[in-house]
């Protein structure tokens, strides 16, 4: 039986990023996934000979080199990777689209604020208010009270359409709960997009994930690929270590979760101590509602030959914004649409695609059969993909006639692919912000410690890792 | 290793730690994050590369003796005086 000082659940951006920074400083550490792939949530896959990218649009948190104090600054020195590596591409500009509406953005934060000026001069100065605001909290502090983000976005902005605008992109790319968010999470998405913004690598998520899985191999960690872990084993109050689907058992002095709340509670069911994670809460109370579905055309040009000038457009075709999971399958009045060519990228990319991302119902399209062409589940895909495409046309120029191939994928691919019930992209509406689970030895990190994004979810497992980890590692060691 | 070494030492790891940093010019006296981009993660990697590359070890407690390099030399003095700088 092979001991470990540290197991790591799951090789998605958390999962790599606390394995690089454990294997650094010569911890015997393996990465278990599941899948034959890594990546997890960010993750990638070739259709018909085309490249697709799943999960990311864009990496928030953009910083040029040498900028000083910002997320992404802080990962690349914990990583030991240097900037240029990234190879990272600004967006051109990205717009939050209403009806009769809309508000430009970029990495430039001064656009977003002459954007609001313009279309809500009366709002001015509780945008700058709120502005000051998120600015001033430290959402690092993980032992601060949580609060809602609308009660303090509502003192500073009156007028909802504004309010439902900034809150658009904010939750779409990274709130597990529905019509709100915790407030630090709403400063770390509001720092992460309107601060500092959108890039992506020339090849997309593949090349961030190819430099991870180099780092970590390099420092002498261990991964382990079609391995998924059926138990986490504990003695008494405390974890000792994981059995494998197969049977076999590994055992450890510490277990880092990123498979989530509900999943990582899941794999503790026949264990006494079970009970102490999340005491009395049901498993539906723990598991996110919020599942995407994502409709991809190959267009036959680039997006900017046909007139559709940004990056990223935040959409919403109804009077106020519904972030919530919709009665149907799907809910198309709202969603994101993005054109991965209109990054600033050096080469011209080999596909040109349009990305239109909806909220979607899992257990609905969970329930319908799968079986063939002719199947319910792939009627509901053609359907949902018409309706997806037709609900964008109010704010981009129609590119139907353009598109040669297209491909959908739904909560059910999600959960396949994440393992998150429910195909809860953003995990449990409830975040272990210090990783502590409740018994000993085992921390959640990833979606459900909370920090957001693929830079978020990477500074995740390193600060989990460096927490519970080095950080105890150094405070028990003899004095030499 | 001298005191100047120890400097060296200090300095180097901070260059391994973030190679987008200009350390030609730090003024030993004053606080390393006055003037470089280092926060308390990176306190804690200096920390851990002098146990890796030296093996001495420094306690949560004593962290704040990393502040300069001038109060780097003074903690480190006795600790690095029968180590070799590594490169």
């Amino acid at each position: 039986m092979t001991h470990y000082d540290a197991i790591i659940i799951g090789a998605g951006m958390s999962g790599l990023g606390a394995g690089i920074r454990l294997a650094m400083y010569d911890k015997k550490v393996v990465v278990l996934e599941r899948h034959y792939v890594w990546g997890g949530l960010n993750s990638f896959y070739q259709f018909q000979g085309h490249q697709f990218d799943v999960g990311l649009h864009a990496m928030t948190n953009y910083a040029s080199r040498g900028a000083k104090g910002l997320p992404l600054t802080r990962l690349l020195k914990q990583l030991r990777i240097r900037w240029d590596e990234l190879d990272l591409h600004e967006q051109g500009h990205s717009s939050i689209s209403w009806p009769g509406e809309k508000l430009k953005f970029s990495n430039d934060f001064d656009l977003l604020r002459s954007e609001v000026a313009r279309a809500f001069p009366s709002q001015t100065d509780g945008f700058d208010a709120l502005t000051q605001a998120a600015r001033d909290y430290n959402e690092l502090d993980l032992g601060a009270p949580t609060l809602n983000a609308r009660e303090i976005v509502e003192q500073h902005i009156t007028d909802p359409v504004l309010a439902d605008m900034l809150f658009c992109p904010l939750m779409y790319y990274g709130s597990a709960r529905e019509n709100d968010m915790d407030w630090d999470q709403f400063v770390v998405m509001f720092k992460s997009i309107y601060f500092e913004g959108f890039s992506r690598p020339q090849a997309g998520v593949r090349h961030i994930l190819k430099l991870l899985i180099d780092r970590y191999r390099k420092a002498g960690g261990k991964l382990r690929l079609k391995t998924g872990v059926s138990k986490i084993l504990t003695e008494g109050a405390r974890t000792v270590g994981v059995e494998l689907d197969d049977g076999e058992t590994l055992t450890a002095d510490t277990v880092l979760s990123s498979a989530g709340l509900v999943e990582t509670r899941r794999l503790l069911e026949s264990q006494p101590i079970a009970s102490a994670m999340e005491h009395g809460r049901a498993d539906a109370e723990i598991t996110g509602k919020l599942s995407f579905t994502e409709t991809i055309n190959v267009l036959d040009k680039p997006a900017r030959e046909l007139g559709i000038e940004e990056t990223i457009i935040f959409f919403n075709n109804t009077k106020r914004l519904n972030y919530a999971q919709p009665n149907e399958l799907c809910d198309t009045s709202s969603g994101v649409i993005c054109m991965p060519g209109n990054f600033n990228l050096p080469d011209e990319p080999n596909d040109h695609m349009v990305r239109i991302t909806n909220i979607a119902n899992f257990d609905k399209w969970n329930a319908l059969d799968r079986d063939g062409e002719d199947s319910a589940y792939a009627e509901a895909k053609r359907e949902w993909y018409t309706r997806s495409c037709d609900d964008v046309l109010t704010h981009i120029r129609d590119f139907r006639a353009h598109s040669t191939l297209t491909d959908m994928f739904t909560p059910r691919t999600i959960r396949h692919y994440t393992g998150h019930e429910g195909g809860a992209v953003y995990g449990s509406p409830i975040k272990k912000r210090t990783g502590e689970s409740g018994i000993d030895g085992l921390y959640i990190i990833g979606t459900d410690q909370g920090f957001l994004g693929i830079i978020g979810a990477m500074l995740s497992g390193i600060s989990m890792a460096n927490r519970w980890v080095l950080q105890r590692d150094n405070a028990t060691v003899e004095t030499m | 290793m001298n005191d100047e070494q120890i400097k060296q030492a200090i300095i180097g790891i901070i260059n391994d730690i973030n190679p987008d940093e200009d350390t030609s010019n730090i003024n030993a006296a004053e606080r390393l994050r006055d003037q470089l981009d280092l926060d308390s993660m990176d306190f804690l990697d200096i920390v851990m590369e002098l146990r890796k590359r030296y093996g001495v070890h420094v306690p949560d407690t004593d962290y704040e003796h990393l502040a300069s390099l001038d109060s780097c030399v003074n903690y480190l003095r006795d600790k690095m005086k029968d180590k070799e700088l590594v490169s």
